[in-house]
C-alpha cells in the first residue's frame, strides 16, 4: 500500500518544495481515484463495462453546483427550499441523486450485455451531458460556478491542504468499504454473475438484482467524487459529462489494474503525471498517451498494479487458458 | 424428504414448445419420483435439453404445466425454482473457472442461506459455508482438490464439481443433462457409481447417450423423438419395444 504513504506525503513534499500547485494537481488525481475505484467495483468485478460513468461524476457536480447557486442567492429550488452549502447535506444528496439515475439507467442497460451495454451506458451518458447543455438556467454550455465551496464545521475547505487531507480520507474510506465489500457474500455473487451468469441462476441467484446494486453503488460513489471535484474547481460544467471523460475514467482503471481496486489510485496519478509531464512537450499529448496504454493492455494485463506485484505475467498466462 | 416414495414429486404435464414451424417438444408428460433414477434419451436433436430447460425454468413452454411439491410452478423462473428444490446441471460444463474448487461450490451453499445482501464480512471465512462446502467435495471425491482453481480441473472433475455445486442446493429434484459427456470410461463409472449412493434421496431426471450407463441406473426410460414421448417404462420394456428400436437403437447406439 505504498501508494497511501505516498499520496499522504504530497502536502509536505510540495510545501518543501515551495509547490502549492502539486497539491492542488494531486489532488485532483485523488478525487478522479475516487471515482474510478467505483467504477473498478463494476467493470472489474462486477463484468459490467459501463462506458457512461461521467454521467454520474457530473450529476454528482452538478448537485453541489445547483444547490449551491440557490444557497447562495437564497433563491427557490425546489418546494420552497433553497438548497444548502452544507457539506453533510450535498455530498450524501450527490451520491442519493447519483445512485437513483443509477437505478434508472442500470434497470435498462443491465438487460443487454457485452458491446450493448457499453453502448447503451455511452448513450445515456451523452443524453445527459445534452441535457445539461441545454439547461441554460443553470449555465447552459458555460457551465456553473460555485460561488462558495461546500462548508464542514470545524474545517476550511479552501485550506489546500485541508481540502486534500480530506479528499485523501474519502478515497482511503471508498478503497477500504470497497474492499470488505468485494471480499464479502455479496461480492461474491457478484463475482460469479461476471463468470457465469446463467449458472448463477441455476444456482437461485437473480443474476439482474445483484448487478444493479452494484451498479448503483458505483453510481453513488461517482456522484460523490463529483460533489468533489466541484468544490476542488469550484466550477460545474457539462463537460464533466462528456464521453471523453467516461473514457478517461475507463483508461484510469485499465492503466492501473482491473480489479484490484488499489489499482485505479495508481492509474489516476499515473494519467495525471503523464498529462503534466508531457502537456509541456506538446498539448497533444494523448498522442503519447494511447501507445502507452496499448503496450499496457498488450503487455501487462494486470496494469501498474500488476506489474508491481510481478503478477503480470501470471495473468496473461491464465488468461489464456480460458474456455 | 417429506415425500412418500412413490408419489411424483416432480411433474410436467403435457408440455409444448415450438421453433417456428419445429415442434421441439410435443405433449411431453413426465413424473420424478423421489428414490427413483428417470432417463430421458433419444437421438440428437430429440429436444432433450429443450425439454430440460422447460423443467428447470430456463424456458417457458407454450403451453403445459409444470408441479413441484404439489405446487404449479410453470411460471417461476430458473432461479426461484432451484431456489425451491429443483437443480440442473449443463450439458457444457457451466463452473465458475476463476474461483477455487472450494469457492464454486461455496457460492452454491451460500444460496441456501440467501443472506446475500451482506457487504462487510468476509465470505471466505464464513465456517458454517466453508465446512458445508468441503463436505460436499469430500461426497462428490473432490475432497483434496479444494484449494486448486476450478479451470485447472480435469473434465471428469469438472462434472463432479457441477454435481457437488447442485447437490449444495439441497435440493429434492436433479436435473442432470448428460453428466457423462466427454468423460473416459473409469470416470463415468465413478460418477454412476455416485448417482447410485445419491439416488434414495432424490427424485433424478437423467439425460444421457451412453445407453450402458442408462440400462445400468435408470428405473424409468422415457425415449424422446421429434420432442414426442414414443416409449416410457422400464429398462426391459423399452429395450424390447420395437418403436424405440426402429426409431432410436437402430441409429447405431
Amino acid at each position: 500500500m505504498a501508494i497511501f504513504v505516498l499520496l499522504a506525503l504530497v502536502p509536505p513534499v510540495a510545501h518543501a518544495f515551495d509547490n502549492a500547485f502539486l497539491i492542488t494537481m494531486f489532488n485532483r488525481a485523488v478525487i478522479y481515484a475516487v471515482a474510478a475505484v467505483g467504477l473498478d467495483l463494476i467493470i472489474g468485478f462486477g463484468g459490467m463495462v459501463s462506458f457512461g460513468h461521467a454521467a454520474f461524476f457530473g450529476i454528482g457536480a452538478y448537485t453541489a453546483g445547483i444547490l449551491g447557486t440557490h444557497a447562495f442567492d437564497g433563491s427557490d429550488f425546489i418546494f420552497g427550499w433553497t438548497g444548502s452549502n452544507d457539506a453533510f447535506v450535498v455530498w450524501p444528496l450527490a451520491m442519493l441523486v447519483a445512485a437513483f439515475f443509477g437505478l434508472i439507467i442500470g434497470l435498462i442497460s443491465l438487460r443487454t450485455s457485452g458491446v450493448y451495454f457499453i453502448m447503451i451506458t455511452l448513450a445515456f451518458a451523452q443524453l445527459f451531458y445534452f441535457f445539461f447543455v441545454s439547461l441554460s438556467q443553470y449555465g447552459g454550455a458555460d457551465g456553473l460556478s460555485l460561488w462558495d465551496r461546500n462548508v464542514i464545521p470545524g474545517l476550511d475547505l479552501y485550506d489546500r491542504d485541508t481540502f486534500y487531507y480530506l479528499c485523501f480520507a474519502i478515497l482511503l474510506a471508498v478503497w477500504f468499504l470497497l474492499s470488505r465489500l468485494v471480499g464479502s457474500r455479496f461480492g461474491r455473487v457478484v463475482i460469479g454473475c461476471k463468470q457465469n451468469e446463467r449458472r448463477m441462476r441455476a444456482l437461485g441467484y437473480d443474476p439482474l438484482l445483484y448487478k444493479l446494486t452494484a451498479f448503483c453503488i458505483s453510481a453513488a460513489i461517482g456522484g460523490l467524487a463529483g460533489a468533489l471535484i466541484a468544490n476542488h474547481s469550484e466550477f460545474v460544467s457539462p463537460g464533466l459529462l462528456h464521453w471523453s471523460r467516461s473514457g478517461e475514467l475507463m483508461v484510469i482503471v485499465i492503466l492501473g489494474g482491473l480489479g484490484t481496486l488499489v489499482g485505479p489510485i495508481y492509474g489516476a496519478l499515473a494519467l495525471f503525471l503523464m498529462e503534466e509531464s508531457l502537456v509541456s512537450f506538446t498539448e497533444h499529448w494523448q498522442v503519447i498517451l494511447g501507445p502507452v496504454l496499448i503496450l499496457v493492455v498488450v503487455f501487462f494485463r494486470g496494469g501498474i498494479v500488476g506489474f508491481l506485484s510481478g503478477a503480470g505475467k501470471t495473468t496473461v498466462k491464465s488468461g489464456g487458458d480460458h474456455g | 424428504m417429506d415425500n412418500v416414495q412413490g408419489r411424483p414429486v416432480f411433474e410436467a404435464r403435457n408440455l409444448y414448445k415450438s421453433y417456428g414451424g419445429l415442434r421441439a417438444t410435443d405433449d411431453l408428460s413426465i413424473q420424478l419420483e423421489t428414490g427413483k433414477i428417470h432417463a430421458l434419451i433419444g437421438p440428437n436433436g430429440a429436444g432433450k435439453t429443450t425439454a430440460l430447460s422447460q423443467l428447470s425454468g430456463e424456458l417457458r413452454p407454450d403451453d403445459g404445466q409444470v408441479w413441484f411439491d404439489g405446487q404449479d410452478i410453470t411460471r417461476f423462473s430458473m432461479p426461484w425454482r432451484a431456489r425451491m428444490g429443483v437443480a440442473r446441471s449443463f450439458q457444457i460444463t457451466a463452473i465458475f473457472d476463476d474461483f477455487t474448487v472450494a469457492e464454486n461450490v461455496a457460492v452454491a451453499v451460500q444460496s441456501r442461506t440467501r443472506h446475500h445482501f451482506s457487504f462487510w464480512r468476509a465470505v471466505s471465512r464464513d465456517a458454517g459455508i466453508n465446512q458445508r462446502a468441503m463436505a460436499l467435495l469430500e461426497q462428490v471425491g473432490l475432497g483434496g482438490f479444494a484449494s486448486r482453481r476450478a479451470a485447472d480441473l480435469s473434465h471428469g472433475q469438472k462434472r463432479q464439481l457441477e454435481i457437488a455445486m447442485a447437490l449444495a442446493l439441497e435440493p429434492k429434484v436433479l436435473l442432470l443433462d448428460e453428466p457423462m459427456a466427454g468423460m473416459g470410461p473409469t470416470e463415468s463409472n465413478q460418477l454412476a457409481e455416485l448417482l447410485e449412493k445419491l439416488k434414495p434421496d432424490f427424485a433424478i431426471l437423467l439425460v444421457e447417450h451412453d445407453m450402458n450407463i442408462v440400462f445400468r441406473l435408470a428405473d424409468v426410460i422415457s425415449v424422446l423423438v421429434n420432442g414426442a414421448m414414443i416409449a416410457s417404462g422400464s429398462v426391459d420394456d423399452v429395450r424390447d419395444n420395437e418403436d424405440v428400436q426402429k426409431a432410436y437403437l437402430a441409429e447405431g447406439y
